[in-house]
């Protein structure tokens, strides 16, 4: 008869013995957990931002509201611009009145529920804009939230929503760490860039490309080694957004500030 | 409670029961008239889409959230009571146990409305559940929400499957009650005779059944820790500062036991005053629990402390400046209530002056709920409106939508315990009863050889003796076995386990149909997630189509989920609950305070049987030929 104490001793042994060479297998090595897809496929979009040539004149997120279906009034875009103001103190002031929709149309900060801050031109260090946009991650944090499977990564490697399938439990919009996703007032459902996924269908580029007088905005295919994007993100230094979150961001930066979140 | 005798515990108890009066049925309709404004609210919600709320951008989960993870949170302690409590034979757990599970059921309830209700598209929401649909998607089993649907799901199946088996006794007693009071044709006699499952005391019964219920607890015990666990990987999963966190299952854990000791207080000492139950349960468990309670308070404290310091001494940009705005912020108000309301407040529950007071009792649990659920919507609010980007940062404030529809939560919530106060035996009777009969037990050795009960008594002559004190009747056992009748069979009110041993019953089968469900379910929860994702091949967040590890929830929930379901089989098979009609020899008294004894003899044994069994002294004895 086995008693009690010996069967919960024997048990952990062999609970042990178990474990051990499992902990072995790549299933439990959380580095060998990032998927290993087949970098065969002949597209893969990709999104390029030159920060130095951007002037934060919103015409890409008008130019992105107007082709996507996003209300124009709400407050909510699919890309925007920020702008950063670093004092000589140190201290950094960032907004984005209604997404830049309309541009930057006064020097003041502003600070939404908190009303409108004035910083004096002789304290101002430096000053610039980050347009930001969907980051087409390798490993988007957003597709493994999602109950339903309603948004996931097409094999050129933007991720889509599927509006028929969304439930709207909103779980991939707090999941983004990059703010990208949002509630759309009128489907409700969670909406966010896909690069003008319709358009790129069609062998156009985005919208907000298309719109950016100053070419602050390319996109590309970085399989395609005579794309310009390519060529750039392969030869000049570019940077991507929280890289240490591990989802590997597809949209790349020249000249990104250490301000910039 | 000492004094107490078996039928003065069956009729405190059975005497809640009695028809409902006005004022009872007036809270009922003020109760139900609220439930169904919500609804009205809800109705409004739905055809305005989410907007009507005060969810907008950023913060997209707050007072909905909160109330799921508030009353999945209450239903914990519920399960810690019945399930955990029982295996560690804490004897002031038993009056309150029923209630505490009853609480559970209807927590986990009103907690399942809220991921619907918060939906953006309420009439999909059965795309989450795992079904062959005409797209051939499937859910994602990666996905924290689903581990929710199968964990809230398996906790409700399995609460109210345990809650349901562990009144059976008690229905029975009730049945017989009316039956003696009402007549067999009244139709509460009706309604608890089907209920009760054709439940007589026999110990063939009490034998699978108190196997059957000791895995019930064993398979609920894990969900006290596992169901909060994966409610807090909601949040733990996602990257936001606030969220993003280790401490949390287990900070999730202790603050859902907490808030739940703090409701079973709310709950139980105005029913016990409203019933009548003063006598049996009394300030001593309610000592019990305001004790727990200080444990559970160490823990959310020491949680709050982590929390603070690790913010801090991490270095992390993004932690700190979210804990420095939460405690000097916009927040900041709510976050110096909680303190006091969760942790500092409970702890004067160390004095006895106060955890003996009925008025302190109440008015601190009162307090404790309202903090928790205000931690709660902190928790979840604060990291979504103070992320990462300034630009984005915002705050939240509740429209009447939402207020109206967390209002008509609680009195959802209300509404069916009312109802199970007045219907159902709000205290477990055979379990109070055993401590009466363990009383009166004297230990004896087992029998020479092995008795059964017999296949049909009626077959025989046979003798039925009637006991009032359960050590005659294991005397009167003793004696019937060691001069060689060896078919006889107990009838009892309660679990008379030394019976058992001296009738050398074999151990139940029970324990094979509940490991082999068990089994089923883990192969099964591991089969669904991998095939679900071998027929969706996506490649989700980094991991491979098939990841094992996120699998293991689901195969968890699994076991557990089939475990119970074939425990349950397996009890109403062996132990014959599926009968409307009782034996004809059944006597409504073996449901209250007698004990039977009924031994299958040939006709010329019969009178050296009678006898025998008349040296130990029963009250009555009959005989049939």
């Amino acid at each position: 008869m086995i008693s009690r104490r010996s069967f919960c001793k024997k048990a952990m042994i062999a609970a042990g013995g178990i474990m051990i060479p499992l902990a072995a297998l790549e299933v439990f090595n959380p580095q060998r957990l990032a998927a290993e897809k087949d970098g065969t496929g002949k597209v893969r979009w990709v999104f390029l931002v030159d920060i130095h040539k951007c002037v934060g004149c919103g015409f890409c997120v008008k130019a992105c509201k107007t082709e996507n279906e996003v209300p124009y009034e709400a407050n909510v875009t699919r890309t925007w611009v920020e702008r950063y103001v670093v004092t000589k103190t140190g201290k950094t002031h960032i907004d984005s009145p209604k997404g830049a929709r309309d541009g930057f149309t006064s020097q003041k900060i502003d600070q939404a529920h908190h009303g409108l801050l004035e910083v004096k031109e002789e304290e101002i260090a430096k000053a610039f804009f980050v347009p930001k946009l969907c980051n087409q991650c390798e490993n988007p944090a957003c597709v493994q939230v999602c109950p339903v499977g309603a948004t996931y990564q097409a094999a050129d490697g933007v991720v889509l929503i599927d509006r028929s399938w969304c439930i709207g439990c909103g779980y991939c919009v707090m999941g983004c760490p990059y703010g990208v996703r949002f509630f759309h007032p009128v489907y409700h459902v969670a909406e966010k860039c896909n690069f003008c996924y319709h358009r790129l269908a069609k062998g156009m580029k985005s919208a907000c490309v298309d719109a950016c007088p100053f070419g602050a905005r390319k996109i590309g295919n970085i399989r395609d080694p005579e794309d310009p994007v390519t060529k750039i993100i392969t030869t000049e230094q570019v940077n991507v957004l929280k890289e240490e979150f591990g989802t590997k961001p597809q949209v790349f930066y020249i000249g990104l500030s250490r301000e910039v979140k | 409670m000492k004094e107490l005798g078996y039928g003065d515990i069956n009729d405190d108890v059975l005497n809640a029961m009695r028809p409902p009066r006005l004022p009872y049925l007036i809270a009922v309709a003020c109760l139900a008239a609220v439930v169904g404004y919500a609804a009205l609210v809800l109705l409004y919600q739905i055809q305005n889409g989410i907007g009507v709320t005060g969810l907008n951008r950023p913060v997209g989960w707050a007072t909905y959230i909160t109330n799921f993870v508030f009353w999945v949170g209450i239903a914990h302690s519920g399960t810690l009571i019945s399930a955990i409590l029982y295996l560690l034979r804490a004897n002031w757990r038993e009056p309150v146990s029923r209630a505490s599970e009853a609480m559970t059921i209807f927590a986990v309830m009103t907690a399942g409305l809220f991921p619907l209700i918060h939906l953006g598209r309420l009439w999909v929401f059965y795309y989450i559940i795992p079904y062959p649909s005409q797209r051939q998607l499937w859910p994602n089993f990666l996905s924290p929400l689903v581990w929710d649907v199968c964990a809230v799901g398996t906790y409700f199946t399995v609460s109210l499957i345990f809650w349901s088996v562990g009144m059976i006794p008690d229905l029975a007693a009730a049945r017989d009650r009316y039956e003696e009071a009402l007549g067999p044709d009244h139709i509460r006699t009706r309604i608890f005779r089907i209920l009760s499952l054709g439940w007589t005391g026999s110990g063939t019964q009490w034998l699978h059944y108190n196997r059957s219920y000791l895995y019930f607890a064993a398979l609920a015990t894990p969900l006290v820790i596992s169901v909060h666990s994966v409610v807090s990987w909601d949040f733990a999963v996602s990257l936001l500062p606030g969220w993003h966190s280790t401490i949390f299952p287990p900070y999730f854990v202790a603050g859902a036991i907490h808030s739940g000791l703090a409701m079973v207080l709310t709950l139980l000492i105005p029913m016990r005053k409203l019933l009548h139950l003063e006598r049996i349960i009394t300030l001593h468990h309610f000592e019990m629990i305001a004790k727990t309670i200080v444990l559970t308070a160490s823990i959310v404290g020491y949680a709050y402390a982590a929390e603070a310091f690790i913010a801090w001494y991490s270095g992390d940009r993004f932690e700190w400046q979210l804990y420095h705005w939460r405690s000097t912020g916009s927040p900041a108000w709510l976050y110096w209530m909680i303190i006091p309301l969760n942790v500092l407040i409970p702890w004067m529950f160390v004095f006895k002056k106060i955890r003996t007071s009925y008025v302190w009792l109440f008015c601190i649990s009162l307090l404790i709920n309202v903090g928790m659920w205000l931690e709660r919507l902190f928790l979840i609010f604060t990291s979504l409106a103070h992320d990462f980007l300034p630009h984005n940062w915002g705050s939240y404030a509740p429209t009447w939508v939402e207020v109206s529809i967390t209002i008509g939560s609680f009195s959802f919530f209300f509404l069916w315990f009312f109802g199970f106060s007045k219907f159902l035996p709000t205290v477990p009777i055979a379990e109070l009863k055993t401590k009466i009969s363990e009383m009166q037990m004297r230990s004896s050795e087992e029998c020479a050889m092995r008795v059964s009960p017999g296949k049909s008594h009626l077959a025989h002559s046979s003798v039925l003796a009637v006991f009032s004190h359960a050590g005659d009747m294991l005397e009167a056992v003793k004696a019937a076995c060691g001069h060689g009748f060896t078919i006889m069979e107990v009838f009892s009110p309660t679990k008379l386990e030394e019976v058992e041993k001296v009738m050398a019953r074999p151990k139940s089968p029970v324990r094979f149909w509940t490991l082999a469900g068990a089994i089923a379910g883990m192969a099964g929860g591991f089969w669904l997630a991998i095939g679900t994702a071998l027929v969706n091949s996506l490649i989700v967040g980094g991991k491979q189509p098939v990841s094992l590890i996120p699998y293991c929830v689901i195969a968890f929930e699994g076991t557990v989920l089939l475990g119970s379901l074939a425990n349950l089989c397996g009890l109403v098979l062996h132990a014959g609950l599926f009968k409307y009609r009782l034996p004809s020899f059944y006597d409504r008294r073996f449901s209250r305070d007698r004990f039977g004894l009924l031994v299958n003899c040939d006709i010329h044994d019969q009178e050296r049987l009678q006898k025998l069994l008349s040296t130990t002294r029963p009250e009555e004895m009959h005989v049939s030929r």
